[in-house]
């Protein structure tokens, strides 16, 4: 991590204060972004998941300049785990591509919430090329908790064979919080309009 | 099966006691033997487990005492009266403080506490009966159903109580359900007064929750939060009715089940699951849950009361003028970290006709502490627990209350 000087810190300070007013929070942002570097990355990237409105497109901006998706790839394939995590979670913020990549490779890390954490995000975004990723995390991985992260992404995937994969993870699964999510899974995809 | 004596017609706690033969004093047993009844004779009377127990036991043991003993004078310069008062006082107090007046002079129950084979359906009526008194005094059934006969209404009583006692539900009573009945039972002839605000929610013995996660947040952290909600049902031995388990949409009076609506259930609680997202049928349906339901826990991060929550989650507020057939007279209103605020609670209410009490966080804490929360909730219903408990839940998250269980002195007046 990059050490951050004491004026970007207390801008931070600013960022992260809920009683700041939103032209406050904006400044801060300008300083924060400012300075640069990869260690503040993921500060910005925690409020942009909260913000709305202006702040939260100024946000999208500066992280647009620092690379943010970059940065945090980079953080998902060297940093160690609990960094890994984290950075795995912050990648379900952008929907680009690299991220996605990123995202995929992941589901193979050998660190349990970097796997959790990449199958969720990319739930969110939602593309079809992670169908086989996905389906292989649900199918195979040791862990309950990545199997039903992967299911529950699965249910948000366009496409055909998401459902597919999901009965078929339903008929071998054997441990009931799974099976229960995989239903809901296959619910959500009929909601929706998918036939049966 | 040994036979059982009957609590006398006359029993009441302060009349009965026990006296357990290997626990007697040696000089005891001598006085006694002097007085005319041999070690071999209380062997007799003390039965398979050694011990000699209620009214009519304890009077048949003073008839073999011969005639100028009984008249409790001392023998050996002891009076034998007060030296067998002692022991039964002594195993009176024994009994007070492991809670067990109830059961420890019922050979049956005794056997099951020691391991021994458990209550359930075609067991003696006589333990029953007492092991559904108890039941009955924690207000987990009705005395009208309190008969000996280990029925429906029994098992449903106790998988309840087991469900509140945190033990595995079984339906039967074993040793770690008797166990817990000793020790939350109250005092033989008292009942436990349970929070009228409860006897209000519950239809007949069902309170039915709506449960509404996720509202608002991107599809990821609903994801994260439904998972933790079900692991914590499974935990919690709830289970999930299949959409094509008729007979019990039909027993829950659920005949047309709406299938954005997940159903679990529990002895005692009905839970209406929905994890709404932007989609007009979650939203309905989350609408259509809550305004049927008992109490209704949500939260969401970006979720708040009012015009904001009535976009979000679909809850529409009941006006006045036309009031649901459906709604309950009385509704728990639960909201876990939403950024909810005073104002907003007030517009809610202001536009609520059923009495409805709302308790909200505003602290802003992850999808799992939120599904953590709504559990925790769960929990706090499950036991008719109290403000005290409800703002445990909540931590040290900003915290409101409005009356909801105010009286909470029933529950230390009853205790």
């Amino acid at each position: 991590m990059v050490a951050i000087a004491p004026d970007v810190r207390s801008a931070l300070a600013v960022l992260q204060d809920d009683r700041a007013s939103e032209a406050e929070r904006i400044r801060a942002v300008t300083i924060v972004s400012d300075f640069g570097g990869s260690g503040i990355v993921f500060p910005l990237a925690v409020e942009y998941a909260a913000a709305d409105g202006s702040l939260k497109t100024t946000l999208a901006y500066a992280l647009g300049r620092l690379d943010a998706t970059s940065v945090l790839a980079s953080e998902l394939a060297y940093g160690d785990a609990r960094t890994r995590a984290r950075a795995a979670e912050l990648l379900s913020l952008f929907n680009e591509d690299a991220a996605t990549r990123a995202l995929v490779g992941a589901l193979r890390d050998p660190d349990t919430d970097v796997r959790i954490n990449a199958a969720y995000a990319l739930g969110d975004h939602q593309d079809p090329s992670t169908l086989t990723a996905l389906t292989e995390g649900m199918r195979s991985d040791t862990v309950p908790a990545v199997r039903s992260a992967c299911a529950l992404a699965l249910a948000a995937l366009p496409g055909p064979g998401a459902r597919a994969a999901l009965e078929t993870a339903a008929q071998h699964e054997d441990v009931v919080s799974v099976i229960i999510l995989i239903e809901r899974a296959i619910q959500r995809r009929i909601d929706r309009g998918e036939a049966e | 099966m040994v036979s059982v004596p009957r609590a006398p017609a006359n029993w009441s706690p302060t009349n009965v006691g026990y006296i357990v033969v290997d626990e007697l004093p040696q000089a005891l047993v001598g006085d006694l033997a002097d007085a005319g009844v041999s070690e071999e004779d209380l062997r007799e009377l003390a039965g398979r487990d050694g011990v000699i127990r209620g009214a009519d036991e304890l009077e048949n043991l003073f008839s073999r005492i011969d005639e100028p003993s009984r008249a409790l004078v001392a023998v050996n310069g002891r009076s034998l009266f007060d030296a067998l008062r002692a022991q039964v006082d002594r195993n009176r107090q024994r009994a007070d403080d492991r809670g067990g007046r109830r059961f420890l002079f019922d050979p049956v129950l005794v056997d099951v506490l020691e391991g021994g084979p458990s209550l359930g359906p075609r067991s003696n009526a006589e333990s029953v009966y007492r092991v559904e008194q108890a039941l009955s005094d924690l207000g987990l059934m009705a005395s009208a159903d309190v008969d000996g006969d280990y029925d429906a209404k029994t098992m449903e009583a106790v998988e309840r109580f087991q469900l509140e006692a945190d033990l595995p539900i079984t339906s039967r009573v074993d040793a770690p359900t008797l166990g817990a009945l000793i020790a939350l039972a109250p005092p033989p002839g008292s009942r436990l007064v349970r929070l009228p605000e409860y006897a209000r929610m519950a239809r007949g013995d069902n309170v039915q929750v709506t449960v509404a996660l996720g509202a608002g947040d991107r599809p990821s952290t609903r994801m994260r939060a439904e998972a933790e909600l079900v692991s914590g049902l499974l935990e919690r031995g709830y289970s999930r009715v299949s959409g094509d388990d008729v007979a019990t949409l039909e027993a829950l009076g659920l005949p047309g089940r709406d299938p954005h609506v997940d159903i679990w259930t529990a002895p005692g609680t009905t839970l209406f699951v929905v994890m709404p997202d932007d989609s007009a049928p979650e939203r309905i349906a989350t609408s259509r849950a809550a305004e049927a339901s008992d109490a209704v826990l949500f939260a969401g991060k970006r979720f708040t009361i009012g015009e904001s929550h009535r976009s979000r989650t679909g809850l529409r507020a009941r006006s006045p003028a036309r009031p649901s057939t459906n709604a309950p007279d009385y509704q728990l209103v639960c909201v876990s970290g939403c950024g909810a605020d005073a104002a907003a609670e007030d517009r809610l209410l202001a536009r609520t006709s059923v009495d409805t009490d709302l308790f909200s966080s505003a602290g802003a804490t992850s999808e799992r502490a939120r599904a953590r929360e709504v559990l925790g909730f769960l929990d706090v219903i499950a036991r008719q627990g109290s403000t005290d408990d409800l703002a445990a839940v909540l931590g040290r998250t900003a915290a409101t209350e409005r009356g909801f269980l105010s009286n909470r002195s029933n529950v230390t007046e009853a205790l």
